[in-house]
């Protein structure tokens, strides 16, 4: 019985433990009746059977005696038969005896009454034969009192002497059985002593327990009914200030109501715009894609005048090659016009005319090689105009791959905006539909506010009777702790 | 654009200009061509511009590569090839004393005479004629060996030192240059 057990657990325990004694006690009576009745039945089947067959026996001796005595004065074979009757009785009543009885010296005895019964047995058989054989009277009686008589006090002192001894055997089972009972008797007293000690100290324990638990309990459900009284006059409190936030709530779900509906109306101008978007969107895609084409068109035009600017400075080179073979021809001319002018010097008068042919060709050769200079550097300016318009060609074409790139990315990013607008049209119709089913709901909260705000009335009302309640608690609290005090100090 | 369009002409114009010129140079009397006597190629040497009279000249060609050679002589360049001969090259500006053959050699003067002798040109600045009214002997601006008998012509209006071909083998052959004489002795 620790602690932690329940009263209930206890006082079955207890309860228990008082049964099993009673149970022990009346058990531990049962068995000594059972002993005590079991000692009298056998005092009283063999001991005292025993010696009702010993009176029997006695009884058996007197009726063969008399007998014997009709017969002597009779005759009769009758008295004859009821001799060997009683005889027979007699030996059945000692064998049977002789069987039950478990003495020794009782069966000795027997067995003496048996011989003596024997030797009377043939003295009566004698008597008897005397008597047929017409013997005087006289003379058997004589015979009688001298054999039979003595035989038959001798079995008659021999019964009796058994008989004697069976009375003693049956009072002494008498007392044993008087003992026995005695015994057990005290043991049942006993037990019966143990278990009313037992179960006082269970009750005293049990009752101690019982009003130390139910103190505690009663201090508890004080505490509880404080607390109880607090807590409902706060939740009296909560629900009065409940029912003013649900009248707050339900202005405020108006005005809710009254803003989902705008947004479903925005929402709807929203799709609507989303849809012009998702159209221009694509209207602009369109538009891209035209103008990428153009500049692809540009890029191959761009590509084409990159091809013709190499092959135009191309052939600046050769043209620069072909002036170099000028300006060679001309150095070798004027080579020759100085040596024919030398020569024409040399002839002396003969190559005056010579000389004025040579002289021509040399200033032909000189202006042909200012030509071929001024030749080369227009073909220097063309291959530098070339080379800028190459550079300037290779930058626009450097700017259009950057304009088709752009373009792309411009065309990938119409094709999100149509996706985007789309997906924000969609969108838009979601929030419309989710905004008309929260208006639905917000008309629904709106009822339900309403009921809250019903419930909390009947919540503050209810949390006034708890009040009360938790104060007749507390009173009953009370009068119990002092009930209990009462009987601790009973 | 318009220079462009411009060039094509203007290179037509020229080309007109000097056939015209080509062809009335044979329109010219005969007389007019005796009376260019004298006849001079003007070339520069160095920092100094000379003359010397074509009848003093052999032939002219292109300065191939010259192959130095040891020498006392201070004028000799060394050693070219023209017209299939190895001929000597000298160098004006130092055979006369007027200082240093700094320019690349362009031309070579083969020298009429005895000896195939070649001088080294960097420029050929066209002819001139040894006539009275060019001839500005006795002109400041060059400082020859007094022994010398040379003059100074005008041409596009430089001075060019006048210089026979005898003269030139004077030089090489006396060593009578101012810097060849410093060097002998």
């Amino acid at each position: 019985m620790n602690g932690q057990s329940t009263f209930s657990r206890k006082l079955a325990l207890s309860f228990g433990v008082v049964v099993l004694l009673t149970v022990i006690a009346a058990l531990v009576a049962s068995y000594a009746m059972s002993r005590v009745i079991t000692r009298k039945d056998h005092v009283i089947e063999v001991n005292a059977k025993a010696l009702v067959s010993t009176e029997q026996m006695v009884t058996a001796l007197f009726r063969r005696s008399a007998a014997l005595r009709g017969f002597l004065l009779s005759g009769s074979p009758e008295m004859v038969d009821r001799i060997e009757q009683t005889h027979r009785e007699l030996l059945d009543t000692t064998n049977m005896l002789r069987a039950k009885i478990e003495d020794p010296n009782s069966r000795a005895k027997l067995d003496q009454i048996l011989e003596a019964d024997q030797t009377f047995e043939n003295d009566i058989h004698r008597e008897i034969e005397m008597k047929r054989a017409n013997v005087p009277t006289a003379e058997i009686a004589q015979y009688v009192l001298q054999n039979a008589q003595l035989a038959r006090n001798h079995e008659e002192q021999l019964v009796d002497e058994f008989a004697a001894a069976q009375r003693n055997v049956l009072e002494d089972g008498q007392r044993e059985a008087n003992q026995v009972a005695n015994i057990y008797r005290m043991i049942v007293a006993a037990i019966t002593a143990l278990v009313i000690v037992t179960a006082l100290i269970l009750g005293r324990y049990l009752t101690r327990q019982l009003t130390g638990q139910i103190g505690s309990a009663v201090q508890d459900i004080q505490s509880s009914a404080a607390e109880l009284q607090t807590t409902a006059a706060e939740q009296a409190t909560g629900a009065r200030e409940q029912a003013t936030a649900m009248n707050e709530i339900t202005t405020t779900m108006n005005e809710l109501l009254a803003t989902s509906r705008q947004i479903a109306g925005s929402a709807q101008r929203v799709s609507s715009i989303a849809n012009d978007t998702a159209t221009s969107a694509r209207h602009g895609d369109q538009v891209v894609q035209r103008a990428h084409e153009s500049i692809a068109g540009i890029k191959r035009q761009v590509d084409q005048v990159v091809t013709h600017m190499l092959e135009l400075g191309r052939k600046s080179q050769q043209i620069g090659g072909v002036v170099d073979i000028i300006g060679e021809l001309s150095e070798q001319t004027n080579i020759l016009a100085i040596n024919a002018n030398i020569e024409a010097a040399g002839a002396g008068e003969s190559g005056r005319r010579f000389a004025v042919v040579a002289d021509e060709i040399r200033k032909l050769a000189d202006r042909v090689a200012v030509s071929t200079k001024d030749i080369r550097n227009l073909i220097e300016d063309v291959r530098a105009a070339v080379n800028s318009t190459v550079m300037a060609t290779e930058t626009g074409s450097k700017a259009v791959d950057a304009g088709t790139r752009d373009f792309s990315d411009l065309a990938v990013s119409l094709s999100q905006m149509v996706s985007l607008a789309g997906t924000a049209s969609e969108a838009a119709r979601e929030i419309e539909l989710s905004t008309k089913q929260q208006s639905t709901a917000v008309e629904q909260v709106n009822g339900a506010v309403a009921n809250v705000a019903q419930v909390s009335r009947e919540a503050e009302s209810s949390t006034t009777e708890a009040m009360q309640t938790a104060s007749e608690l507390a009173t009953l609290s009370r009068r119990l702790t002092q009930l209990v005090k009462s009987e601790v100090s009973a | 654009m318009n220079d462009r369009n411009n060039a094509p002409r203007t290179l037509r114009m020229s080309l007109a200009r000097l056939r015209e010129e080509f062809d009335s140079s044979f329109a010219l009397p005969l007389h007019a061509a005796n009376a260019q006597a004298g006849r001079m190629l003007c070339f520069a040497a160095g920092a100094v511009k000379f003359a010397i009279p074509m009848g003093d000249l052999l032939a002219l060609s292109r300065c191939g590569s010259i192959a130095p050679v040891p020498s006392h002589s201070p004028g000799l360049l060394g050693l070219a090839v023209v017209r299939a001969q190895v001929v000597p090259v000298y160098s004006l500006p130092r055979l006369t004393g007027a200082g240093a053959q700094t320019g690349d050699c362009h031309w070579l003067a083969l020298l009429r005479g005895g000896v195939p002798v070649a001088l080294a040109i960097d420029a050929l600045d066209g002819y001139a004629f040894e006539s009275a009214a060019q001839s500005v002997a006795g002109e400041t601006g060059f400082s020859f060996p007094p022994t010398w008998n040379t003059g100074l012509i005008r041409h596009n209006a430089e001075l060019y030192a006048t210089l026979r071909g005898a003269q030139i083998y004077d030089m090489i052959t006396q060593g009578v240059s101012q810097e060849g004489k410093g060097n002998a002795t």
